[in-house]
């Protein structure tokens, strides 16, 4: 995932993280339109990486929406996150040729290496560990993605090397 | 309403297009079997428990979410169609832990274990999946667990659609799902659940239940009696569910034409699953302590005290509570007591001046398209009027204006909400701009309207509506019965230190009847309790014990609402009736025939 950037000149927000003003205004886009939920839970997520009770609150509060809705929609979708989440999200394709090359060995590894299982985050916060299905790299399975990169051709054996060199490039 | 006909199970069935199937059937007389529809909310379709067959075709469609066509045949029941409701029911009781003898809706009160028998379910034939899942008994007066929850969203359509809340959702997805209070917290730290109970009543299992009915062996083994609640002017139908004298539970009356079926949390809980400690015999005051003493004793003793008194010098402070009867027993003792007076909310003397009361205010109220609640607290003390209003706003988009010093949840619901009242023209061009063509208006005003402020605030928004459709001005008093108590010829008092001192007082009683808080809310004002102290008698009828009775000389047992018998007439004006559910606790005894007998 790509950094978030805070739009200059947002007027001040109250609570002191401009990231709320940001918020604001994408709500105010969305002319606070309860269809518009989904939307405006994504960009939350965008700015603060992941949605902590206090955010859904707060969206909760001034989209006039009941809290539990909220949480039930937030909680629907595995793309939203209501725990903290690494910096860089990595993501172990289990599609159907991903599969066949030994994908469920590599999430296996890749747990180990990490010290993490499944959507969990390293302790560092760096990294949290992801399954998706086919990313559209087939011809590179088994495929990873870390952050926006794209790894490919990455067998389970080659898991440790991935983890002491490619991974150390993020830290 | 278009007319359409169809065939159900070879028989001629007529409705109205825009029904369902299920809907035709029952009105038909034709049974099908449900579990997570429920009348009156919307159709979730998720239990596939209401299947049928259309016009010959396989498929089998929920009949609670298919709206009937006209011409069309439709079969409820056959073998195939028993077949798959059983292979439903065997999923259902599969997925989660159903141990139902520890389950407090065990033997009869549960619509799942009740479908598993009719439809003579002995053995699964689905692995149990046996999910480890909490139980919430965090609650106030209820439970949630979650390993008897078959994800039917009754109590999360109930929640949403009658109390206007929606505290419960479900959360998470496929198997994970769960019910989840707020941001999946608990019940006892939600801070939208208004302890309304409709939840509990809506769920079909042992999920949501009642913590102080449970174990008490199933309701469909209880007494029911229908009654009506005393705690505010709204006059809801209950029906109390009663186990050898003892209260078990107490639900909403679904054919009451008050609050069809609704409640709030102090009708469904407070005057029952609350301990309160109860008089039980008259008390006498020997040596600085209260002793008990027969009822004989207890009448000499008071007129011993008090029967050489002159009438000027005896006062008699009663409770808004008090039933239509008591009001015509009091009528009648004008002339032994010199002054006699009803204890009310601050501000309330001036409501009760003139008792107004609007027909079928509750229903304009729950079809109102604009509300203006104006110096009234429907959320603190009339729940099931909050409810309408925030149906009104949320499911009806009705538009909402609050007027009202102290703050409520109905505050986040409102276009606008003011706590002080202001004069700026601005202010009022706005309130004018969002009530604008409103065709069914409701102003609700409470004892707070009363004040020059509030006055003047009414004006104003009358005023507002000159060129359109006039609101239908509703006044709710804080106190059950005072306007029909005041109509009867009781004065109100608001205020109490003054009305104590306004007269040659020299001995006071105290009619508290069963107000929960024993009538201590009159000692609210410390004046109140030194100009006691000075009387050289004060005599307290009341049922639960309180600081009152502390500063009497006499205390004298009354009978609650669940032992009462008699009539109150709501805000409406409808003449409501209460029934005795119990024979009266100790030597309690019926007001009336109380007062009758110490002024006899
Ligand atoms: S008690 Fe009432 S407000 Fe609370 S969750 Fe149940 S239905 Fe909703
Ligand atoms: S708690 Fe009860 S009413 Fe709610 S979904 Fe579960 S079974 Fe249905
Ligand atoms: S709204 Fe009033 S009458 Fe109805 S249950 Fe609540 S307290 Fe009782
Ligand atoms: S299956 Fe892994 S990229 Fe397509
Ligand atoms: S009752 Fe119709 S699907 Fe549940």
């Amino acid at each position: 995932m790509s950094h978030p950037q805070i739009a200059p000149n947002l007027p001040y927000h109250p609570s002191g993280d401009q990231r709320f003003a940001q918020l604001d205004q994408t709500m105010a886009y969305y002319k606070h339109e309860p269809t518009a939920l989904i939307q405006i839970l994504h960009a939350a997520q965008h700015s603060f990486g992941y949605l902590a009770p206090d955010v859904l609150r707060y969206i909760a509060t001034a989209m006039k929406l009941p809290l539990a809705h909220v949480y039930g929609v937030t909680t629907f979708y595995n793309f939203f996150s209501i725990v903290p989440r690494g910096k860089y999200q990595i993501m172990v394709c289990t599609g159907t040729t991903c599969h066949v090359r030994g994908a469920a060995t590599v999430v296996e590894r890749l747990g180990q290496q990490l010290g993490v299982k499944e959507h969990e985050t390293t302790k560092d916060g760096l990294f949290s560990l992801h399954t998706a299905r086919c990313i559209g790299a087939c011809a590179l399975a088994p495929a990873i993605t870390v952050g926006d990169d794209v790894y490919g051709k990455l067998t389970p054996d080659k898991v440790p090397k991935f983890c002491q060199k490619d991974l150390k490039k993020y830290a | 309403m278009n007319k359409i006909t169809l065939t159900i199970d070879g028989k001629q069935c007529t409705g109205t297009a825009g029904q369902t199937i299920l809907e035709i059937a029952h009105a038909n007389g034709i049974a099908i079997p449900t579990l997570c529809y429920m009348k009156n909310l919307s159709p979730w379709g998720g239990c596939r428990m209401c299947i049928v067959e259309i016009g010959g075709s396989p498929k089998a469609v929920p009949s609670c979410a298919t709206p009937a066509t006209d011409g069309s045949t439709v079969v409820t029941q056959n073998d195939r169609l028993t077949h798959l409701r059983k292979l439903t029911l065997e999923l259902l009781f599969s997925e989660r832990n159903h141990i139902c003898p520890i389950c407090p809706m065990n033997k009869g009160d549960c619509d799942l274990q009740q479908n598993g028998y009719k439809f003579g379910i002995d053995a699964i034939r689905y692995p149990y999946l046996y999910p480890t899942l909490p139980v919430d008994l965090t609650g106030k007066f209820l439970g949630l667990d979650h390993n008897r929850c078959i994800l039917c969203t009754r109590c999360v359509r109930t929640c949403d659609e009658v109390e206007g809340v929606h505290t419960l959702d479900i959360g998470n997805r496929g198997v994970k799902n769960q019910i989840v209070v707020d941001l999946n917290t608990t019940f006892g730290t939600s801070t939208t659940c208004t302890n309304c109970g409709a939840c509990v009543s809506a769920c079909p299992t042992g999920a949501l239940f009642d913590k102080n009915a449970a174990f008490h062996g199933p309701l469909t083994k209880c007494r029911q009696v229908r009654t009506t609640c005393t705690e505010c002017a709204v006059g809801c139908g209950l029906v109390v569910y009663t186990k050898e004298n003892r209260i078990v539970d107490v639900f909403g009356d679904n054919d009451s034409p008050v609050n069809h079926g609704h409640l709030c949390s102090r009708g469904r809980y407070e005057t029952w699953a609350v301990k309160r400690n109860r008089i039980t015999t008259p008390l006498v005051r020997k040596n600085g302590q209260l002793v008990p003493v027969s009822w004989d004793e207890a009448l000499q003793t008071i007129r011993k005290e008090t029967g050489k008194m002159l009438t000027q010098n005896k006062g008699l402070l009663v409770s808004g509570k008090l039933t239509n009867e008591v009001a015509g027993t009091l009528a009648h003792l004008q002339s032994q007591v010199g002054h006699i007076g009803m204890y009310v909310a601050e501000h309330e003397a001036a409501l009760c001046s003139e008792p107004v009361f609007t027909g079928d205010a509750f229903q304009r109220i729950t079809d109102a398209d604009a509300i203006i609640v104006l110096g009234a607290e429907p959320s603190r003390l009339q729940g099931v009027v909050a409810a309408r209003i925030r149906t009104a706003v949320r499911k009806r988009g009705a538009k909402l204006v609050i007027l009202n010093a102290r703050t409520s949840d109905l505050d986040s619901y409102a276009d606008i909400v003011a706590h002080v009242v202001s004069v700026e023209r601005a202010f009022w061009k706005r309130v004018g701009e969002t009530l604008q063509g409103a065709q069914r208006p409701v102003l609700l005003y409470g004892p707070n309207a009363m004040t020059p402020l509030g006055i003047t605030a009414m004006e104003k928004l009358i005023k507002l509506f000159e060129n359109g459709n006039g609101p239908a001005v509703v006044g709710i008093p804080t106190t059950t019965n005072a306007l029909a108590l005041a109509g009867a010829g009781i004065a109100a008092v608001d205020n109490v230190a003054q009305w104590l001192t306004s007269g040659p007082l020299r001995a006071v009683h105290i009619v508290a009847a069963d107000e929960t808080d024993g009538g201590a809310k009159i000692l609210r004002d410390r004046e109140v309790v030194g100009l006691l102290k000075g009387f050289n008698y004060v005599v307290v009828q009341a049922a639960y014990e309180s600081r009152l009775t502390e500063l009497a000389q006499v205390v004298l047992p009354s009978l609650v609402w669940s032992e009462k018998s008699g009539t109150v007439t709501n805000f409406e004006g409808r003449e409501l009736l209460l029934r005795p559910v119990m024979p009266p606790r100790g030597q309690a005894r019926d007001d009336k025939m109380i007062l009758e007998s110490v002024f006899a």
